[in-house]
């Protein structure tokens, strides 16, 4: 029997399987509230299941291994240390958030500041940010199902659309259920492919001076070329400046403190308690996973020194496990990068219809339908904002991870100060916030728009920029209308 | 495995999804193999009559010049024009094609002259015998080559199928969540009305039998809201009553366990305790009847007397009866009591002074009768005495004089007697009890030394007074120490004498006199108070008599209690004077 009809007997089992987690949503939600935050009673287990389902996406799953493979340990720096230092921020946040009782961000940001105009753009925001950043998910599903089975990439991002819209539908309790059973299918496929590998490497004890004797391309053809010593170097060898790590924090650390789908978990736990254990025990374990993310990176560039036929980091990790593995052990993996994109992207598909409907619809509509009717609307953005995402990706970005991170950096200099800064400065108004986020918003794009074409990677993150202009303005423009001037 | 009536639903659904797609597909699959094998067989066929045709007529001269069979073998392997085999007596004598094969399969009878075919694993093989030569001509396919194409271009047939099914399952989700969203609803509507909060209604803005059986259970809810609100202003009533009834029911279930119980019954029992009949408390006579009453299928009657430790008293009324259910099975028991005491206690004193006053009629009448003929008797005496003085001598003289005496003491017995039958003046005024005391125990304290009895005075002097006529309670007193005294044996007599004062509604003065003396026996404690019941030789038997008059008369109480060889304590209870009577 064909390879590839392994594969798809192991995604047919997949998709039964994800059917029957997301079912359980669809008859239980009786209102918005339960669609979007399971009527905010959600226990430890439904709320760490959940948490680290949306955390572990597709950058994590295929971004992160590609670039340890092509860069190094470098990119533990730049990606996942921002990432759990953004998680303790949210720590922070949490009891404020939830004494403020709004159901979403842009709604906390209403009870501070006291702004409806505040929430609606706010709540735009967030759409457009994350239809934008579920491309990211849908293309990392396309290239792996591309891959494994063998099909056109459009056939494969259509698949991953009918099992995003299908999880999203049910609301979060369905999200949570099937995030729950697609974190044990990517631990699986994580542990099993780093056990494997392990075998593979032969001499155990010379893990790190294999790793450190690695010299050349990673992929044939691509432009950054490893130097001797470089990939267990924090900073690449020289080749990943101090800045642009530092730079990266302000993308993806304070992008995940400021990002709405964590912040609606925090809001859907049932007490304070659930929610601060929630982001610990998640952290604890994610902590895990990547440990072994990592040495997949590591020992696959110590197995394959360089490899051809790819075109981009996010291939290389469905590519190195199609090539080193057997069937079944690859087609584990096949499905735990399916489940990181699926987990992720259906969070995001939610918090874009909460946005829609609780920070835009509500506070700009003057009919107030009932529950049923909101609940239909609610179905219906997720729908259009899926179909939005698919069409996007297409034609998706080059790479996950760089694109990834600058999603989040939109976050970090738009919901940062508005967030953290309204804790610490009492007397900062809504006029202080929309100028901050004006000026940081303009400033990145800026960058971005700027540095378009190069290689990005090893640049100042635009985010950083960004978050330190929207700071100053905040700052400025608050002591301004406290003295008077403004 | 219990299965919700969504996945009820759902699963027969999915299940012939499933079922008829991978029919379809398997079906499909089997004949698009089937026919590319057999399309490959008829390729082959046609391929080995090129061979044969070849052989005979082709290449190999066209029949002009004969070839051997070595010449026509070498020009078949230079040529190379096709992937074929020849085997000669199992044996491979040409391979064109670099494919292992099992010759061994390859078994052929002379007397058919058709093409075979062999579906092997890895291979399609066509062979045929080539009688001229006695050669094995055989055309070979890689299998795994050939249907490579067709894995592949299913592949998408398979994806398409779960995408089908992908599709249909979630639609079929849908649905069903869609038709039991509504039951769903109404079955959390109806734990919270289970859960007692019957104000709630159901909202399902349905037209369907589902929203029929919506208003359906409003109306329900609405007739039963009624219905409970009657009910529980029946059972506020019932409970009322019972709560305010004074007389302690308790009830029991069918095996004997307490159910429930009025708030008179508890106090009833609290004030009981330490009082037993029998060695048991009321609680446990109680249970004993219900079981005599389970027993038996009888209802039950019992009057105890329980005593306490101080020789105290209560009377206890009991009965139990059955529950019955409405299908006549027990339900349960219940036993109602109460406190009789007080009651036995009034009845006791009524028929007490109905006897004393029918025996004070009794005396008067018969004192009168007796005194006037006595009185004769007397005179009629004394004038014979005078009349034979002369003529009297010794023993008759003294025997006229006896005479006289013993008219005396029964003139004297008549008086006593009318005087207990007579109504003594009555006036009251604040009396000290602690100075009448104290004088009776000087009058007495010579008998008492003289018997070396103990006389302890407790006598509390801030409450010591109470509103009576002074002689009487002089006489009262008098009369009960000196029984006291009577009562006791000499030289470990012990008598004391103490008084409590009641704080309750109803200010009292309560004094005791308690002794260490015989004591009365339990069947005589009633009879105490009749004229003439004496249990001494020397007694006329009225001066208990007398103290419950003068008790009576002075509105007071008197109580006896006794225990046999051990002592007796007599109780008087007298009201306080009152602050306008001071």
């Amino acid at each position: 029997m064909p390879k590839s009809y392994i594969f798809l007997l192991f995604f047919f089992c997949y998709s039964i399987a994800l059917l029957y987690f997301g079912k359980s949503g669809y008859s239980d939600n009786e209102n918005v509230e339960d669609f979007f935050l399971d009527g905010k009673k959600m226990g430890l287990f439904a709320c760490v299941s959940t948490f680290v389902g949306t955390w572990f996406s597709a950058a994590s799953m295929q971004g992160l291994p590609g670039s340890i493979y092509t860069y190094g340990l470098t990119f533990v720096f730049y990606a996942v240390v921002p990432w759990f230092i953004g998680a303790g921020l949210l720590v922070v946040l949490t009891p404020k958030l939830r004494a403020s009782g709004a159901l979403t961000l842009p709604a906390y940001f209403n009870v501070r500041y006291k702004s409806n105009m505040l929430q609606v753009t706010t709540g735009i925001l967030i759409m457009i940010t994350f239809i934008l950043y579920i491309v990211i998910q849908i293309r990392g599903f396309g290239i792996v199902i591309s891959e494994f089975l063998e099909i056109p990439y459009t056939l494969g991002i259509f698949i991953v659309y009918i099992f995003i819209l299908y999880t999203t539908f049910g609301g979060l309790s369905s999200i949570a259920k099937s995030d729950g059973f697609n974190f044990i299918i990517i631990c699986t496929g994580v542990f099993m492919t780093a056990v494997l590998l392990f075998s593979k490497l032969g001499e155990v004890s010379h893990f790190f001076e294999q790793a450190s004797n690695i010299e050349g391309y990673a992929i044939k053809g691509f432009q950054y070329f490893t130097p001797k010593g470089s990939l267990l170097h924090p900073l690449a060898g020289g080749n990943m400046p101090v800045i642009s790590l530092v730079s990266a924090f302000f993308g993806w650390g304070l992008g995940l403190a400021t990002n709405p789908q964590y912040t609606a978990r925090i809001i859907a736990a049932k007490d304070d308690a659930t929610a601060i254990k929630m982001i610990k025990r998640s952290v604890l374990l994610l902590s895990v996973v990547y440990a072994g993310v990592i040495f997949i990176g590591l020992g696959s560039r110590i197995i394959i020194p360089s490899i051809v036929g790819v075109d981009s980091v996010d291939a290389i990790m469905p590519f190195i496990v199609n090539s080193l593995f057997d069937t079944p052990v690859s087609g584990f993996v096949m499905l735990a990068i399916i489940a990181a994109a699926i987990s992720t992207a259906n969070s995001q598909l939610l918090v874009v219809s909460s946005s829609f409907i609780l920070d835009v619809y509500k506070i700009l509509s003057p009919n107030q339908y009932t529950d049923d009717k909101q609940l239909l609307m609610s179905r219906l953005v997720v729908f259009v904002a899926g179909s939005v995402s698919l069409v996007l990706a297409i034609s998706p970005p080059e790479s996950l991870l760089i694109y990834g991170g600058y999603i989040w950096g939109i976050f970090s200099v738009t919901f940062l100060v508005p967030l953290y800064g309204g804790l610490f400065l009492s007397y900062a108004t809504r006029r202080s916030v929309m100028y901050s986020m004006g000026s940081g918003l303009l400033m990145m794009l800026f960058l971005i728009i700027r540095s378009y074409g190069t290689n990005t990677i090893f640049a100042i993150h635009p985010a950083m920029p960004g978050v330190l202009i929207s700071v100053f303005v905040f700052w400025i423009t608050a002591k301004l209308e406290r003295n008077g001037v403004l | 495995m219990k299965l919700n009536i969504e996945n009820k639903i759902l699963i027969p659904f999915v299940f012939l999804f499933f079922l008829s797609l991978s029919i379809l597909m398997a079906t499909s699959f089997r004949n698009d193999y089937k026919l590319i094998i057999d399309n490959q067989f008829r390729y082959m066929d046609s391929r080995m009559i090129e061979l044969e045709g070849r052989l005979n007529y082709g290449i190999f001269g066209l029949g002009k010049e004969e070839k051997t069979a070595d010449e026509i073998l070498e020009e078949l392997r230079i040529s190379n024009v096709m992937k074929i085999i020849i085997l000669k007596d199992s044996e491979v004598i040409l391979n064109t094609t670099q494919l292992p094969i099992n010759t061994k399969t390859l078994t052929w009878k002379e007397e058919y002259n058709e093409v075979r075919h062999l579906n092997e694993e890895n291979f399609l093989i066509t062979y045929k015998y080539y009688k001229p030569f006695s050669w094995t001509l055989v055309i070979i396919e890689d299998k795994e080559q050939l249907l490579s194409f067709f894995y592949e271009s299913y592949k998408y047939t398979i994806l398409t199928g779960i995408i089908f099914i992908t599709l249909s399952m979630q639609l079929t989700i849908l649905i069903a969540a869609n038709i039991t969203k509504p039951i769903h609803k109404l079955v959390r509507f109806c734990a919270v009305v289970s859960s007692g909060n019957y104000g709630e209604r159901i909202a399902l803005k349905r037209q369907d039998e589902i929203g029929q059986l919506g208003l359906a259970f409003n109306h329900m809810l609405d007739e039963l809201d009624r219905s409970m609100h009657e009910l529980l202003e029946m059972k506020n009533y019932n409970q009322d009553i019972l709560n305010n009834l004074e007389k302690g029911i308790i009830t029991y279930s069918f095996d004997e366990g307490l159910r429930s119980s009025n708030p008179c019954a508890q106090t009833l029992i609290d004030g009981l305790d330490g009082y037993h009949f029998n060695e048991k408390n009321v609680e446990e006579l109680i249970e004993q009847m219900i079981s005599e009453t389970k027993r038996t299928s009888m209802s039950q009657y019992e009057l105890y007397r329980l005593v306490d430790s101080n020789g105290r008293d209560k009377i206890i009324d009991c009965s139990t009866s059955i529950m019955w259910g409405e299908d006549e099975s027990v339900r349960g028991y219940i036993c109602s009591f109460n406190d009789v005491t007080e009651r036995k206690k009034l009845e006791s004193r009524i028929q007490r002074l109905s006897r004393l006053a029918t025996a004070g009629r009794l005396a008067s009448g018969m004192a009168h009768e007796i005194r006037n003929p006595l009185a004769g008797m007397r005179t009629s005496i004394q004038v014979l005495n005078k009349r034979l003085k002369n003529e009297l001598t010794g023993s008759n003289e003294l025997l006229f004089e006896r005479l006289i005496s013993e008219i005396d003491r029964i003139d004297k017995l008549i008086s006593q007697l009318l005087d207990y039958s007579k109504r003594k003046p009555h006036l009251p005024q604040e009396v000290d009890v602690e100075k009448v005391i104290d004088h009776i125990l000087s009058l007495l304290n010579d008998a008492f030394e003289e018997r070396g009895i103990e006389v302890v005075n407790k006598i509390n002097t801030n409450h010591r007074l109470v509103y009576a006529d002074p002689g009487h309670i002089h006489q009262i007193l008098l009369n009960i120490i000196k029984n006291a005294m009577e009562a006791v044996d000499s030289n470990n007599g012990h008598i004391l004498i103490e008084n409590i004062y009641n704080h309750g509604t109803v200010k009292s003065f309560e004094l005791r006199i308690i002794d260490n003396g015989i004591g009365i026996p339990q069947n005589a404690i009633e009879q105490v108070f009749d004229p003439f019941y004496t249990s001494k030789n020397e007694g006329t038997g009225l001066g208990l008599s007398v103290v419950h008059e003068l008790v009576e008369q002075n509105q007071g109480d008197i109580d006896i209690n006794s225990i046999f060889n051990e002592g007796t304590t007599v109780t008087l209870r007298f009201k306080e004077k009152e602050t306008d009577n001071v």
